[in-house]
């Protein structure tokens, strides 16, 4: 039995949004699914045909031809726990994984991105904005104060110049009371060569020396104070430059922010199930509601991207309901737009780059560009790796990665001009941000107290803490090995990865001298497999990476005399779940 | 007082190393040392058996007297040593013989096969010689 205008259903979803039962208006039982985690249906009675089962009332239906359960954005197949095509919004590594293979705790109902990701990322961007906000407070307190510094400084000054006139006339007055000439009669005080010298023993000695005392101290302020304007000067004018450049840094965050909290609201909106009060409401249109068919209006905002005539007839909207989809999509076309224009600095990055990209080596007039540039990537990595900077599109994550990767290069051809700067400024970009940045985990540093930008994960690579698996909640990725056709790793490496050439140290996951020390355990074939291989950016002192992983296997080695295939490789995993993250391509 | 040191791991067994693997420590008749990569220290390991410059011959045969013999090694650079320095120049190496009893001679192989070093003769190497990558710790460990 379908339902119509004449008749009601109830929905009763469960505790992740999975429809369980329906009842009619008599509140008796009309209908029952029982799934698995993964949304195959187990089993099902009941009598009133209806698409929704499986995830949320909302936007999740069941396809009754092949089962598929269909969202806004892609289809869902039960059966493989897989989605049937990419995420739309990339927000995942694996495009077609169901709820990070997490269904027992998650759900999905957009096909996109979770609203908890999405709070993620917002609670990223206002700690972003925080810090920045508070290094602009500290910014302009310390300008004020050296406002103030000059204005007394400017005061002393002035104080200056009037006891130098007092000094003298007293000076001309003493001179003028004991009789002594000036050593020049033709020259004005003030110029004499011995103003004070000469009346050593020409006035009492308690004058005397009050005044050689009050020479000699006017003598440094006119100096000091002179030198302290120029000094203020130039530290109000970078003051007011870093202040200048974090206000732009903080506005850019706080639209971020703004653009962040439009778009969760828009998917807590779009993913929310239905209130549920006390008694059921009809979730369906019941007697006497206005009917809206919605789907012309989808269709509208979206164009042609998404076919929303297969939704159509599934589902009936209360007017309410409608207007607060149409809302949600609204917010979210708002938060698209917004996010184009709250990365301005990218165009500055642009500019800054296209200076730079000509030159080979830096010189020390290069440094602060680069500086700055680091900086400003550095603000605009978080956005671009929010899920609005995905929905940006992976044009620009792509555009920064060449240019961080560029700078590495110019940084390290630069290395012999500019000695500990140019460590200070790979270490700026360093590859645990490179690997934020590839895994969409960047962000600005909120304990890094200088006014400068920094990574997120310190600022020496070599000292950063490897990804564990356990702290991310993510299982290692086991250590395997393939089949070679030659022993020519390098090359199998370099035809698989053409673009990290030149780029990157080979390694072997399982070590080579495996085939000595553990004689049948793995053939050449398997050690100079693909699959064994590992790049270590040349950019990471890959010498000192190399030379922690040969201390690790030294350690098996020297404890394990027969150690099984099983073992080795156990320990290659455990190897890999140390410095993995800081291979290319990451494992 | 004792230390154990764990030292930099430079390279592996060549291939004209006369050794048996599957014991621990690895037999070795012969020894060839391939390097990898070298950070520089004085004192190199692979295995238990460990290599050292000449300077660091010097100091230990200035500073120990129990433990030890020097026996020639050869060194060779790996296809990944001379992709990550073309041009690097290398000092003469020899192979470390550890035949002393841990915590009795100067030097000596601990039960778990590292190498022990009285704190006399250490001091002295950490003074004269690179040790940067080499792990250092009490032997036998403090008890809590």
């Amino acid at each position: 039995m379908a339902p119509d205008d004449t008749e009601s259903s109830f929905y009763h979803p469960d505790g992740i949004n999975n429809i369980r039962q329906l009842t009619d208006e008599t509140a008796a039982e009309t209908n029952r699914y029982d799934y698995d985690a993964w949304l195959q249906i187990r089993s099902s009675t009941g009598t009133v045909t209806n698409p929704q089962t499986g995830k949320g009332l909302f936007s999740a239906y069941r396809r009754e031809d092949d089962g598929l359960y269909g969202t806004h954005n892609r289809f869902y197949e039960a059966d493989s726990g897989r989605w049937k095509s990419a995420d739309p919004a990339e927000a995942d590594l694996n495009l077609y994984r169901y709820v990070n293979n997490n269904p027992i705790n998650n759900d999905d109902p957009s096909g996109l991105q979770s609203i908890a990701e999405l709070e993620t990322d917002l609670a990223e961007a206002m700690r972003a904005e925080r810090f920045l906000r508070r290094q602009l407070a500290v910014i302009e307190s310390r300008n004020e104060q050296v406002v103030e510094a000059v204005e007394q400084n400017r005061l002393a000054f002035q104080q200056a110049e009037i006891d130098r006139l007092k000094f003298w006339a007293d000076l001309a007055r003493i001179r003028r009371e004991y009789g002594v000439p000036p050593v020049d009669e033709d020259v004005p005080d003030e110029l004499q060569p011995h103003p004070v010298y000469g009346l050593a023993r020409r006035i009492p000695q308690g004058e005397y020396r009050a005044l050689l005392r009050r020479f000699r101290e006017l003598g440094s302020r006119l100096v000091d104070l002179p030198r302290r304007a120029t000094h203020l000067r130039e530290q109000l004018r970078t003051g007011r430059r870093q202040q200048a450049e974090v206000s732009a840094y903080a506005t850019s965050a706080q639209m971020n922010v703004a653009a962040l909290q439009r778009l969760t609201a828009a998917a807590r909106a779009a993913e929310a199930p239905p209130p549920r009060p006390a008694r059921p409401q009809p979730a369906m249109t019941g007697r006497g509601q206005a009917t809206v068919d919605p789907f012309t209006e989808l269709q509208e905002l979206f164009g042609g991207d998404i076919d929303f005539g297969s939704l159509r007839g599934t589902r009936h909207f209360s007017e309410e309901e409608r207007q607060e989809t149409i809302d949600a999509l609204g917010y979210a076309e708002l938060s698209i737009a917004t996010a184009i224009t709250s990365i301005p600095l990218l165009g500055d990055i642009i500019d800054g780059w296209s200076v730079l990209s000509g030159k080979d080596v830096l010189t020390e007039d290069d440094v602060k560009g680069v500086a700055r540039l680091i900086a400003a990537i550095l603000v605009v990595l978080p956005i671009v790796n929010s899920r609005l900077g995905k929905l940006l599109g992976r044009q620009v994550e792509r555009l920064l990665r060449t240019i961080l990767d560029r700078l590495l290069d110019l940084i390290e051809n630069s290395r012999k001009t500019l000695g500990e700067t140019a460590d200070r400024l790979a270490a700026a970009i360093g590859p645990r941000q490179r690997l934020a940045f590839a895994t969409g985990t960047g962000s600005v540093d909120e304990t890094q107290s200088t006014f400068h930008f920094s990574r997120r994960h310190g600022s020496d690579p070599g000292s950063a803490q490897p990804r564990t698996a356990g702290a991310e909640g993510v299982a290692p990725r086991t250590a395997t090995v393939g089949k070679a056709v030659s022993t020519n790793y390098r090359k199998t490496f370099f035809d698989a990865y053409p673009h990290l050439k030149g780029k990157v140290v080979v390694h072997h996951g399982v070590e080579q001298q495996v085939l000595d020390l553990y004689p049948g355990r793995f053939t050449p074939a398997e050690i100079h497999s693909l699959e064994n291989l590992r790049g270590i950016p040349r950019s990471i002192n890959p010498d000192v990476h190399l030379s922690k992983i040969r201390k690790e296997w030294n350690k098996f080695y020297r404890n394990n005399a027969n150690a099984t295939r099983q073992q080795i490789l156990d320990e290659a995993t455990r190897i890999d779940s140390l410095f993995g993250s800081q291979f290319d391509p990451p494992l | 007082m004792f230390y154990v040191l764990e030292p930099e791991v430079a390279g592996h067994f060549g291939k004209n190393s006369v050794v048996d693997t599957s014991v621990r420590p690895p037999s070795v008749t012969k020894f060839h040392y391939e390097l990898d990569g070298w950070l520089g220290d004085d004192l190199l390991e692979t295995i238990s058996s460990f290599v050292v410059t000449d300077r660091l011959r010097s100091v230990i045969e200035q500073s120990a007297s129990t433990g030890y013999e020097f026996a020639p090694v050869e060194v060779t650079t790996s296809e990944q040593f001379d992709e990550l320095y073309p041009d690097r120049e290398l000092p003469n190496f020899w192979w470390l013989k550890i035949i002393g009893k841990p915590g009795v001679d100067d030097l000596g192989l601990s039960s778990d096969h590292r190498l022990v070093v009285r704190d006399g003769v250490f001091a002295k190497i950490q003074q004269r010689c690179q040790l940067d990558n080499c792990e250092v710790t009490e032997f036998p460990p403090p008890s809590p």
